[in-house]
């Protein structure tokens, strides 16, 4: 292809825009011509068009709100130092290259903390090792010179800077020879001792912690951070594990069992000896000892499991599993495959595996105790990491001292019997091949998790005896979460593009239309098999409709040369009817009545001929023509029939209507209804009570047309360009849009309505679909000229978008449900208040206030007073510096409280409606501790309270009228009505007997939330523990580690159920009552936020990034992951018992009954 | 300008809202003067930000942002919108796409070189860098493409632009280049295909058949 240049590219961009316009069917046809007409620039234009729908830059332009920050709060200088240049920034914070100038000038290396790490705390603790940290002095230690804060408040050290290169990446870049890389790690190791023996742990060994740099001329590793992480009290959690996108970022990979803080054991020593093992184990391999990946993928829980259970494949075992990457890492150690394998096979792979057991008095007691095992190996002395084993001890001799022992060797096995040698031997060899199996078995299954669950499955049972349960189980989990799942059917020689697919009454078949490099073909695929005939394509024009009759004896395909019917059974060509007529648009619906198949037929611009089909006696009877006027011609017949093929729905432009095939000749129409732009397609459910169309724009409008006239009953955005409409036969409330790169399915089941899932198609254009009775899709996938049949194992269970009319505004953040569940109420961007109701499924969204569309709708925050009556929406976005408005729903009446001269935000609305809780922000640091309390008819601050010292976190109103606060350290209960004032003058002034606050829980945490009118704390510890306390009767349930930070969190008292998101892509769900608990992912990995559960249990609300995320109902989320669905289905794909695991609650132990998997 | 950290009451962001509502009224062309254009990009810069900074503090989840949000909630700030004409709006819209354009590529571009500078001499790095490097990457490719359609189409980097930075409508974009809604949307449908070719989209299978079979 010519380069492209300004005056081409107006030539393709005339020529693309030309093709685009085109019908598929054109499209194919005018390629010939268009090739002679524009020889230089049709592939190009065919190139781009390719891409069409593809330019999605919004993944790449997501900025999260902390990356867009300036580096606030750091100064050129701190204090003595004068910070040189950025050099580099991670999960802890940025590193700073700085220059001391006093007491003595030198270059230094300045780690400022990130925001969120108390400053007072990180330097206490720093303060508490400063002492020891001083007195570290090793050739292979940085040390830690200094620490301090900036003015900001944020914790920062300063370290001496080493000029080099992370140990591993050192160790590649340089070739370095499996012994030189042990010379190298055995200095790491003395390193570490050194600073064991003056009491410092490391706690955070890691590759990019050890810089090699050249010292003298000699590559010497020098350990960096050495107090840090304790002070910094770094933990793996959430925070130090994932950023703010969910991404991973931290280094789980080092990190001890005991440091997943489930253990309740402190770190010592051997931590650090587990981290060494793991960097030496990388030294060696190349690769780390568990899978990076795998524990990228996990959650945080699940980084914790694997960590504490995930037992690693030794290096000489794991080098040979690692395929082609191994080849890079074997030439990176100066040899070859079967060389490192020998060299890492029994000595070292005892010591690295001794580092690294799981439980610590089985590590190497020290750093030196390891370094010491290394340089026994390097001697070929018998090492101590070895199991216990006559054999071992008689081959190290035997390397030691080669020449002289051949003799010796033959007596002492002559000692021991070699029947016994051998037999010990065979044992180990089967055992390590087993679980190279087994391993490579669990590989295959993570492979086959997004493609085919049941396969994963499957390969995941098989190795479950041999290997960790934990990895196993984690692998079948994904697996039954996984989706959406597609299967390709073969495609066949010959066949180009899949146009029309239908599928037989028993989901046992299905046809398809090809376009065909010779004749166009149809075919009958076995979904058993996946076997493929076609048939007889004799005298078959251009295809693009074929359908089953009821009972699938037969198949009728609309062909550009006219309608065909074949016999199934033997494929026969039983009939070619309009072969004659000149109206190239033919459809075919086939009714509920096996021998009646109805056929339309339209020319351009004229009304569509319908026509009856009797398969049996073949007789082909015309009915008279419709009065569809189609204003997008050149397109086949986009209407549908009912079942019976009594009734069609049509559109003319931009009207729905429904006609009586009977009536045609009285011309008589029912008006369904309009659009507002040019309707796209239509469809309906084979009783016609329901038709569904959608515009060009994309609005989707779902129409009841039961009778006369006809109602909306639903309407949302849905995607725009589609081509087809089709009703789930098997279920009416389920329909699929298609159009190019896309399915979508969506189903009305339920409250509001759910929008389903996409079934992206990035490859191919999606032309058209059907469903087969277990709820599964087929669909056709076209490429520019081949594509393949494409079957989705996908529901349509699962949804996250919650569509309400665009005209209503788009909701800003959480809707708040009214008590008994019948409606929840939202504030729009717009500055509508809405109303949905959730009980009625034919109900319509209304707007019962309004309020200014105001700036920030993204931050609105809306809360109700018990009853609903009165609402409360602080309107500026959660700050309400501008004002919150006071709603009262009965009236719509709206009032503004503008009192505020600083920003506050909204905590809560008394449960009569009467006051309302603002928190004072203060400087936007949240340091302030002021509560003002606003009547709310009045609109006047009543009342100040002052939380004394302690910040407080959040506030809420309990139904006797108390209010309620938390803090860091307390939940504190005060009264908010105002005191007997004097003279109605200023409440600050008042006098009067006023009840002390009255302290109703006390324990320092980190982050927490009031539930259940303020009498439910859910706390989070420092450590991200999450506790729930009754602040009744003080009864305290611990529900487990969650990460720390802050949270969101909806209770649901009626259900005893509990939903809390924070800075994970998940969110989580307690059942109280029955002591269970949920994760449930985030499909886009996005962080969740808030969260609301509907009072009766049918939803709870997720807002994950800017979406409002709606999970339908709660049931499929616990069918999703567990439950007696989840049980169930295990137990078909294959032959396993699963048993809830008692000691954790959400997990299962599987048990594999099986005898005969493989 | 420091919103959002104490100052946050309408007095103090006034004068700027004043300034800028001025600023904008008085333009009249899609190029304004550069002085004029730096002051409300520098305006325009900082409130960006401030409002990254004021989310991260008004709400501990500060979620993922899409700029076009951030662009609006820019112009509710910034220019009073009352009184402000959708000609006003328009023109905001179309400086902020190219404000947001410049701080998205400038923040990637830093970025990228730290993650250079840091390979040479690396002090502790977590991995965040490399979680970073890709959507810094991303960032950067999207604006080299976007040059290199810019020197094949002018107008249809413009539309990429209001487009993607500023969530600007095809309207809008019509309005504020003074062309047809259609032809927005004809640049559009071309320009997203350009970019999505560019940007490493795989074609289909096939799609360099039809070629083939003309030659044969």
């Amino acid at each position: 292809m010519a380069e492209l240049d300004p005056e081409r590219f107006q030539r393709v961009r005339h020529l693309i825009l030309e093709i685009a316009q085109l019908s598929e069917d054109e499209r194919e046809q005018r390629l010939e011509a268009l090739a002679l007409l524009h020889p230089d620039t049709l592939n190009e234009a065919l190139d781009l068009l390719a891409h069409e729908g593809k330019f999605d830059p919004r993944r790449v332009l997501a900025v999260s709100a902390r990356r867009l920050l300036p580096e606030t709060g750091i100064d050129d200088e701190l204090g003595p130092y004068k910070l040189l240049r950025l050099i580099g920034e991670g999960g802890m914070g940025a590193v700073y290259l700085a220059e001391q100038r006093e007491p003595i000038r030198r270059r230094v290396a300045v780690k400022v903390i990130k925001w969120g790490m108390d400053t007072k705390r990180v330097l206490a603790r720093f303060e508490s090792e400063r002492q020891a940290l001083a007195l570290m002095d090793h050739p292979n230690i940085a040390t830690v010179l200094d620490a301090g804060n900036t003015q900001a408040g944020r914790p920062f050290f300063v370290m001496e800077y080493v000029d080099g290169t992370p140990i591993t990446e050192y160790a590649d870049e340089n070739c370095l020879a499996i012994d030189e890389r042990l010379n190298l790690f055995t200095q790491v190791c003395a390193g570490v001792q050194h600073a064991h023996q003056k009491g410092i742990i490391h706690r955070d060994l890691k590759p990019s912690n050890i810089l090699v740099a050249l010292v003298d001329g000699r590559p010497t590793p020098k350990i960096i951070d050495f107090g840090v992480a304790k002070a910094t009290g770094q933990q793996l959690t959430e925070e130090t594990v994932f950023t703010e996108l969910g991404v991973l970022i931290g280094t789980p990979e080092y990190m001890s069992p005991e440091q997943t803080g489930m253990s309740g054991l402190d770190v010592d020593t051997r931590t650090d000896v587990y981290a060494l093992g793991s960097i030496l184990y990388e030294m060696l391999v190349g690769v780390l000892p568990l899978d990076p990946v795998d524990l990228r993928k996990a959650g945080l829980a699940e980084i914790h499991r694997m960590i504490r259970e995930a037992q690693p494949v030794k290096p000489s075992t794991r080098i040979q599993s690692l395929g082609d990457s191994a080849t890079e890492a074997v030439s990176r150690r100066r040899t070859d495959l079967p060389g490192l394998r020998r060299k890492l096979r029994d000595d070292l792979d005892w010591i690295v595996m001794k580092a690294l057991e799981k439980d610590r008095t089985r590590r190497f007691d020290t750093p030196k105790d390891m370094a010491d095992d290394i340089e026994r190996y390097l001697r070929h002395d018998p090492v101590v990491a070895r199991p216990p084993s006559t054999t071992y001890l008689l081959s190290r001799f035997v390397r030691r001292n080669r020449a002289g022992v051949a003799v010796a060797a033959v007596a002492l096995l002559g000692i021991v019997g070699f029947g016994i040698w051998q037999t010990v031997q065979n044992q180990i060899i089967a055992a390590e091949r087993d679980r190279a199996m087994a391993n490579e078995r669990l590989s295959l299954a993570r492979e086959q998790i997004e493609k085919d669950p049941t396969v994963a499955i499957a390969y995941a049972l098989s190795s479950l005896e041999i290997l960790d349960q934990g990895a196993t189980r984690d692998v079948v989990r994904r697996a039954l979460i996984a989706g959406p799942v597609r299967d390709e059917l073969p495609r066949r020689d010959g066949t180009w593009n899949p146009l029309s697919v239908d599928a037989s009454d028993d989901g046992k078949m299905c046809a398809v239309a090809w376009t065909g490099a010779e004749n166009p073909q149809v075919g009958i695929y076995s979904l058993d098999d996946l076997s493929m005939r076609t048939l007889d394509g004799t005298g078959l024009g251009f295809t693009y409709t074929v359908r089953f009759t009821a009972g699938s004896q037969y198949i009728v395909a609309a062909a550009t040369n006219g309608v065909h019917l074949y016999r199934v059974s033997d494929g026969a060509h039983l009939l070619h009817e309009l072969s004659e007529d000149s109206k190239p648009n033919i459809d075919v619906l086939p009714t509920e009545d096996p021998r009646r198949v109805l056929v339309t037929a339209t020319a351009g611009g004229e009304r569509p001929e319908w026509y009856a089909l009797d398969v049996e006696s073949l007789d082909f009877t015309p009915l008279g023509s419709s009065l569809g006027l189609h204003s997008i011609d050149q397109r086949a017949y986009q209407g549908a029939a009912d079942g019976r093929g009594e009734r069609i729905v049509e559109y003319a432009d931009r009207d729905v209507f429904v006609q009586r095939l009977d009536e045609l000749s009285i011309g008589r129409i029912e008006f369904v209804g309009r659009h507002d732009d040019p309707i796209a397609c239509v469809g309906c459910d084979r009783n016609l009570e329901r038709a569904v169309s959608v515009d060009v724009g994309g609005v989707v409008r779902v129409w009841d047309v039961r009778s006369q006239p006809a109602r909306l009953i639903r309407q949302f955005a849905g995607d725009a360009d589609v081509t087809w409409i089709r009703v789930d036969p098997y279920r009416p409330d389920v329909f699929t849009t298609y159009r190019s790169g896309l399915a979508r399915l969506y189903d009305l089941s339920t409250t509001p309505p759910r929008k389903g899932r996409v079934l992206p198609d990035r490859s191919h254009w999606t032309h058209e679909g059907t469903f087969l009775p277990d709820g599964t899709l087929i669909t056709t996938r076209n490429g520019l000229v081949v594509g393949p049949v494409a079957h989705w194992r996908v529901k349509p269970v699962v949804d996250w978008y919650l569509d309400l009319p665009d005209s209503l505004g788009t909701p800003a953040q959480r809707p708040i449900p009214a008590p008994d569940g019948s409606s929840m109420i939202y504030w729009t961007g717009n500055g509508n208040v809405v109303r949905v109701p959730s009980s009625d499924p034919n109900a319509v969204p209304e707007i019962i206030a309004r309020t200014p569309a105001v700036t920030g709708g993204m931050w609105v925050n809306l809360k109700g007073s018990e009853d609903q009556s009165r609402l409360l929406t602080d309107n500026s976005g959660l700050i309400a510096m501008q004002g919150a408005h006071v709603i009262d729903t009965d009236s719509g009446r709206t009032r503004q409280i503008d009192i505020f001269t600083n920003a506050h935000v909204m905590r809560g609305i008394s449960p009569s409606g009467d006051l309302a809780c603002f928190w004072d922000v203060g400087d936007g640091y949240g340091e302030d501790n002021l509560l003002r309390i606003v009547d709310l008819d009045s609109l006047r601050v009543v009342k100040e309270l002052n939380a004394a010292r302690d910040d407080v976190l959040t506030a809420d109103f309990r139904k006797d009228g108390s209010l309620v606060y938390l803090t860091g350290h307390a939940v504190v209960r005060v009264d908010p009505r105002p005191r007997q004032t004097r003279g109605g003058g200023d409440p600050v002034d008042s006098v009067g007997p006023e009840a002390p606050p009255d302290t109703l829980w006390k324990g320092p945490i980190e982050a927490g939330a009031l539930l259940d009118w303020g009498r439910k704390l859910l706390a989070v510890d420092g450590e991200g523990v999450l506790s729930w306390v009754d602040l009744d009767s003080g009864e305290t349930i611990p529900l487990g580690a969650a990460g720390s930070g802050s949270i969101a969190a909806s209770y649901e008292p009626s259900l005893g159920l509990l939903a809390v998101s924070g800075w994970w892509p998940h969110f989580r769900v307690f059942d109280l009552r029955e002591g269970r608990s949920w994760t449930v992912p985030i499909p886009s990995g996005e962080r969740s936020s808030v969260t609301t559960i509907d009072p009766v249990g049918r939803w709870i609300v997720v807002r994950s990034g800017t979406t409002f995320a709606v999970r339908l109902p709660l049931d499929p989320i616990f069918e999703d992951l567990e439950t007696e669905d989840f049980v169930s289905r295990i137990r078909e794909l294959t032959n396993v018992r699963v048993t809830p695991d008692p000691s954790e609650s959400g997990r299962f132990t599987i048990t594999n009954t099986n005898e005969r998997v493989e | 300008m420091c919103s959002h950290d104490g100052s946050d009451d309408p007095e103090a962001r006034d004068p700027n809202r004043d300034e800028f509502t001025t600023i904008l009224s008085g333009l009249d062309q899609v190029e304004p003067a550069k002085a004029e254009l730096d002051r409300l990009f520098v305006l325009l810069h900082d409130e960006l930000r401030s409002i990254a900074r004021g989310q991260l503090q008004a709400e501990a989840n500060a979620d993922t942002l899409q700029p076009t949000a951030l662009v609006h909630e820019a112009y509710l700030r910034l220019v009073h919108v009352e009184t402000a004409s959708s000609w006003t709006r328009t023109q905001f819209l179309v400086l902020a796409a190219r404000a947001m354009r410049w701080i998205l590529v400038d923040h990637a571009r830093q970025s990228l070189a730290q993650k250079r500078g840091g390979r040479r001499a690396r002090v502790s790095l977590d991995e965040a860098s490399e979680a970073m490097k890709d959507d810094a990457f991303d960032v950067v490719e999207l604006e080299d493409a976007l040059l290199r359609l810019g020197h094949l189409d002018q107008r249809m980097e413009v539309v990429v632009q209001c487009r993607v930075f500023a969530g600007m409508s095809m309207q809008e974009i019509g309005d504020a280049l003074g062309v047809s809604r259609r032809t927005v949307h004809e640049d559009w449908k071309v320009a997203s295909m350009w970019l999505a070719r560019e940007l490493g989209g795989t074609p289909p299978a096939g799609a360099a058949e039809p070629r083939k079979r003309e030659d044969g």
